[in-house]
């Protein structure tokens, strides 16, 4: 891949980034998940505070 | 390599389906989230461990930060990177115009915070879009990573 198409590609997903960010903030995460098919990824509980 | 997290004054913060959730000393509910990635790069071995970051508050149109409300998001990325060779990429958010100031901020937690076992890769496309990627230095996919930047010596348009 050249400089330039490589350039173009990361272009192309900052966009894409930015688009999926601003569904997001205007519709939230649960809406953004069913009608936008965006996936979050799954997340393991908190960890538990350890006692100073 | 898991980053030492208990020097971070951090907020408390819940799992609420998939995404993390606290609340700071001013009331201001905060949402964060990591979305799948293996789309923008589909074709790699490391598409798998991609992933994109991002955080919101939800009650509050302020974006401003405390220490304590900052402290909070890096820990949960930083737990995050911690738990496998994820590569988290984000964009600044432009919606306000504010986007440089962001990218300067997060530029500043990164110094701050990372303990020399990550590197962040950042490009800004026609002065005002900021994009960046943290991945671990012994993260296998590093160099296939790498090289799908572009050489950052050169002008492009």
């Amino acid at each position: 891949m050249t400089e330039q198409e490589k350039y173009e590609k990361w272009k192309k997903i900052a966009e894409k980034m930015l688009n999926e960010k601003q569904i997001i903030q205007e519709v939230g995460v649960e809406l953004a998940q069913k009608e936008y098919g965006i996936e979050f990824n799954e997340l393991r509980p908190p960890r538990i505070r350890e006692k100073k | 390599m898991e980053l030492n997290l208990t020097n971070l004054d951090h907020h408390e913060f819940e799992k609420k389906n998939n995404i993390y959730q606290f609340v700071n000393d001013f009331g201001v509910i905060y949402q964060v989230y990591f979305t799948i990635g293996a789309d923008y790069f589909p074709d790699t071995y490391f598409k798998n461990y991609l992933k994109t970051f991002g955080f919101l508050p939800i009650s509050s149109t302020d974006f401003s930060f405390d220490k304590k409300t900052s402290e909070t998001i890096i820990y949960i990325l930083a737990d995050f990177l911690s738990q496998g060779d994820y590569i988290v990429m984000f964009v600044c958010d432009e919606k306000d115009n504010k986007q440089s100031v962001r990218n300067r901020l997060f530029n500043t937690w990164f110094k701050k915070y990372n303990d020399g076992s990550f590197d962040k890769f950042d490009l800004v496309f026609e002065k005002t879009t900021f994009v960046s990627a943290i991945i671990s230095k012994n993260n296998p996919f590093y160099i296939d990573f790498k090289n799908s930047f572009p050489n950052l010596g050169n002008e492009y348009k």
